[in-house]
């Protein structure tokens, strides 16, 4: 039964990739997205808390399930859904076939979605890193969609940095698996299944011996920089902000709101079994300061002038992935519940905010398109600048008022979610800091800990200014750039506008859906900033749950 | 100590992996992209045989699989670089490889050694070479003159220093069994040795090939470092799967980049960089004064 909806779950998007694709039916992607979540969070009702794992074995294909997977489940899907949404695009006349490019299109996002949800379940170790890579492909493919040439270099750059990285976390695999190797004695004795490299295997203490803890180091230092490539953590950050910036909106959406989670996800199961058998500060004190690093290097670059909002969104994430590796690294379960709530509050948060953006993008992008200016408009949309979107709270209210609600939230103002994730990690560093280490004088973690507090609250306040700054400039301002032009400009004015995309959307009634979509997030984002959700699931619960997963690995309760 | 078989091909492995390294160097030397893809062609070679010589040792044919990506890279190599540049107007991927495959043994047209048609069948001639598009050669002789590589005594000292890095490092991390010590070591200096190439060059291609040989160090590891015959099967699925990868972004990817920015060069990929301002004369036709669009 559970094994069944499992099933269902991860190969609902497969069935849509296929449909959306040969069909050309574009629906078929939110058709499948929502089956999708309806069958996760049916899975997750069902699923006592605390009962064992789901496992299912096809000969290396070895599925574990438990909650952390079924939390990170929950995120991708729901982002998935709101993103499907957003990709039902123009039509032709009545017909429901799309043409080449588009279901190709949907091709790729279904496969990304599937991807993304296999690298969740999966419990050995390398087959984890064939998914991560899997990823990879398909969403480099849905970031050159467009076909410009900023595009064509994002999607360039997105692949040679993170292929370069993960390569790196094959190594710290291999390392792993020769340290584990190391441990058992007598290969050609043991039982073949205990020859897997299984993550339900490892994650228990003593499962390495003591003079192979340096490899151990070793390999958890290597998975760190290559899974980090890929979550976007600090010194191998480049890719972020132009992967972000030129993917369509709902590719940037589920990349970041959800492929750098995966790849997060992936360093969990790593940072379990290190911590399990270790134990030592070292762990924790390399995750805090990757964090740090992360918070003290998106604040100049949040703070600077971008050429474009989406970067600017894109370097936030930075910020967000280093909250969740800085909560990760205080090492307390508290900090780590906090931690996976970040995860998910900022997945909804910063879907909705690229949504939004690419909706206004959209329609503001009508005006390149007019008969008059429409090679001049192209030229001006491949370059890439957004400049000329100012003054949105005047021409568009209702987006507008989503756009202020997402930001408000996206700084972390208090009635909003992120707001409440970020203040449950500040309180949990400080606890940590109080209560200093259990016997003896105080420890490296001490020491850090009395310089990343101060940092988190001060990046944290420039990065609530920055963002501010941008977001009003992009509500408010209708001088700078709208007054400064030309006499060509009033050519505009009079020629109507074809039928573009955005215009057939109204039509047929789409927007609706997109209208629904940021509606139903921005409310969701408020109710679980008020409370934490436990209807239809008990939210606390499963965090609390997989925060014991993190911390003390897959023995029974 | 006497003269076996097993010593023997214990010497002859020795032997590889320090002619790996050595070709790994001089391709980090190189100043031109053809010199740099025949050391990798010999690269490859030798992984090859050295994947042979280890499903021997062990007896494990699983792990003889292993020995297909570098052959078919070593095929391969030339003619997929040069799909970057050849002009592939409305012809599929599969289409792409095919060709690709079918000049890789066939250049020009011309047979040669062990081609067992002297001329494609004007069918496959006709799915393989569609009209209008730059042969093989020809746009290999574009990107061969892109190449401007910088000071090749410097990349030698540094893939040196990489070496003894990734020697220390080995050493240090895996005391009691030498031998796997050296094997990491070898593997870990030919991927310190690939992230040199990928940061020094400055074209696509050599970036390229650098991965390649960075993947080549990962190949390594899997075979001669863990030595575990029931993740053979594994290794093996997922090292085709990281070879599929790289296929499809030479494939998909790089002719794309070469159409939309017509050129290799590093130095052409940057229009995503801060400083990048677009011109003025350009912004300013296309911001109405207030036309913007009225509601939503």
């Amino acid at each position: 039964m559970f094994e069944l909806l499992l099933v269902f779950t991860i190969l609902l998007p497969l069935f849509g990739a296929f449909f959306s694709f040969w069909f050309r039916f574009g629906l078929a992607t939110a058709i499948s997205s929502s089956g999708s979540l309806a069958t996760s969070i049916i899975l997750g009702i069902s699923h006592k808390i605390g009962t064992p794992p789901i496992t299912m074995n096809l000969s290396f294909i070895n599925v574990y399930m438990d909650e952390l997977s079924l939390f990170f489940i929950l995120v991708v899907n729901i982002v998935a859904l709101f993103a499907s949404f957003y990709t039902l695009q123009s039509r032709k006349g009545t017909s429901l076939r799309e043409d080449y490019s588009q279901s190709k299109f949907h091709l790729w996002f279904n496969l990304f979605h599937f991807t993304m949800l296999t690298v969740l379940v999966m419990d050995n170790l390398v087959v984890l890193w064939i998914a991560v890579q899997l990823t990879t492909v398909s969403s480099a493919l849905l970031v050159r969609h467009s076909g410009t040439r900023s595009a064509a270099e994002a999607a360039w750059k997105f692949l040679i940095i993170t292929t370069t990285g993960v390569i790196f976390a094959f190594l710290g695999t291999i390392l792993l698996a020769y340290a584990y190797y190391a441990t058992l004695e007598d290969l050609s004795k043991q039982k073949p299944e205990l020859l897997d490299l299984r993550w339900s295997l490892l994650a228990h203490p003593g499962t390495i011996n003591q003079s192979n803890y340096n490899i151990l180091v070793v390999s958890f230092l290597l998975v760190l920089i290559g899974y980090g490539t890929k979550a976007g953590l600090a010194p191998m950050h480049t890719w972020l902000p132009d992967g972000h910036g030129e993917a369509p909106a709902p590719v940037s959406a589920m990349l970041s709101g959800v492929m750098l989670k995966t790849a997060f996800y992936a360093i969990l199961r790593f940072f379990t079994i290190a911590w399990l058998n270790l134990g030592e500060e070292f762990i924790l004190n390399l995750l805090l300061c990757s964090g740090i690093l992360s918070l003290l290097i998106a604040t100049p670059l949040i703070l600077k002038q971008q050429y474009k909002f989406k970067r600017v969104l894109a370097y936030h994430s930075l910020e967000h992935m280093g909250i969740i590796a800085f909560g990760v690294g205080i090492g307390s379960k508290v900090a780590i519940f906090g931690a996976l709530l970040h995860a998910l509050n900022h997945a909804l948060t910063k879907a909705l905010m690229f949504l939004v953006y690419g909706h206004i993008q959209d329609s503001y992008h009508e005006i390149s398109h007019t008969s008059a200016g429409r090679s001049a408009g192209r030229s001006r949309y491949e370059a890439g600048n957004d400049k000329h979107i100012r003054g949105v709270w005047k021409k568009m209210p209702v987006v507008g008022t989503v756009l202020t609600g997402g930001g408000l939230a996206l700084v972390g103002a208090p009635p909003f979610s992120i707001f409440m994730s970020e203040f449950i990690i500040l309180g949990a560093a400080i606890q940590k800091f109080q209560d200093g280490p259990p016997n003896g004088p105080p420890d490296l973690q001490h020491w850090l800990l009395v310089g990343a507090i101060p940092l988190y609250l001060l990046t944290l306040t420039l990065i609530f200014g920055g963002l501010v700054g941008h977001i009003s400039r992009l509500l408010f301002d209708s001088t700078s750039a709208g007054r400064s032009v030309g006499r060509e400009g009033s050519e505009f004015e009079t020629s109507r506008y074809d039928v573009t995309s955005a215009d057939r959307l109204v039509k047929v009634g789409y927007a609706r859906l997109r209208f629904f979509s940021f509606g139903s997030l921005l409310l969701l984002m408020l109710i679980s900033g008020l409370t934490i959700i436990r209807w239809p699931l008990d939210l606390p619960e499963l965090l609390n749950e997989s925060a014991r997963i993190v911390l003390e690995g897959s023995q029974p309760r | 100590m006497g003269l076996n078989i097993e010593n023997l091909l214990h010497a002859v492995v020795l032997l590889i992996a320090v002619v790996l390294i050595l070709m790994a160097v001089a391709i980090s030397s190189r100043d031109n992209a053809s010199r740099m893809i025949t050391d990798y062609k010999i690269q490859a070679l030798l992984l090859f045989l050295l994947t042979i010589f280890t499903a021997l040792e062990l007896g494990d044919a699983v792990i003889g699989f292993l020995a297909l990506p570098p052959l078919v890279m070593l095929v391969l190599i030339r003619a997929l670089l040069a799909q970057a540049t050849v002009v592939t107007s409305g012809i599929t991927v599969w289409q792409r490889l095919k060709r690709a495959f079918f000049e890789s043994i066939r250049p020009n047209g011309q047979p040669f050694g062990w081609s067992w048609k002297s001329r494609p069948s004007p069918r496959l001639a006709a799915t393989i070479y569609p009209a209008k598009d730059r042969t093989i050669e020809e746009a290999t002789i574009r990107w061969l003159r892109a190449t401007d590589n910088r000071d090749s005594t410097l990349s030698v000292a540094f893939s040196f220093l990489a070496l003894a890095l990734a020697y220390f490092f080995a050493f240090s991390l895996i005391k009691n069994q030498p031998d796997v010590a050296n094997n990491l070591a070898v593997s870990l200096s030919l991927v310190l040795i690939g992230l040199l190439i990928m940061l020094r060059k400055k074209d696509i291609i050599s970036q390229i090939v650098g991965l390649l040989v960075m993947e080549h160090g990962m190949f390594l590891a899997a075979i001669r470092v863990l030595r575990i015959p029931s993740l053979s099967l594994l290794f093996v699925i997922s090292l085709f799967l990281y070879l599929g990868i790289t296929i499809v972004m030479l494939v998909y990817l790089l002719p794309e980049l070469d159409r939309t920015s017509g050129s290799l060069m590093i130095e052409q990929q940057k229009i995503l960089r801060e400083e990048y301002k677009p011109e003025a004369s350009l912004q300013q036709l296309l911001v109405p004064e207030n036309g913007w669009p009225k509601g939503e």
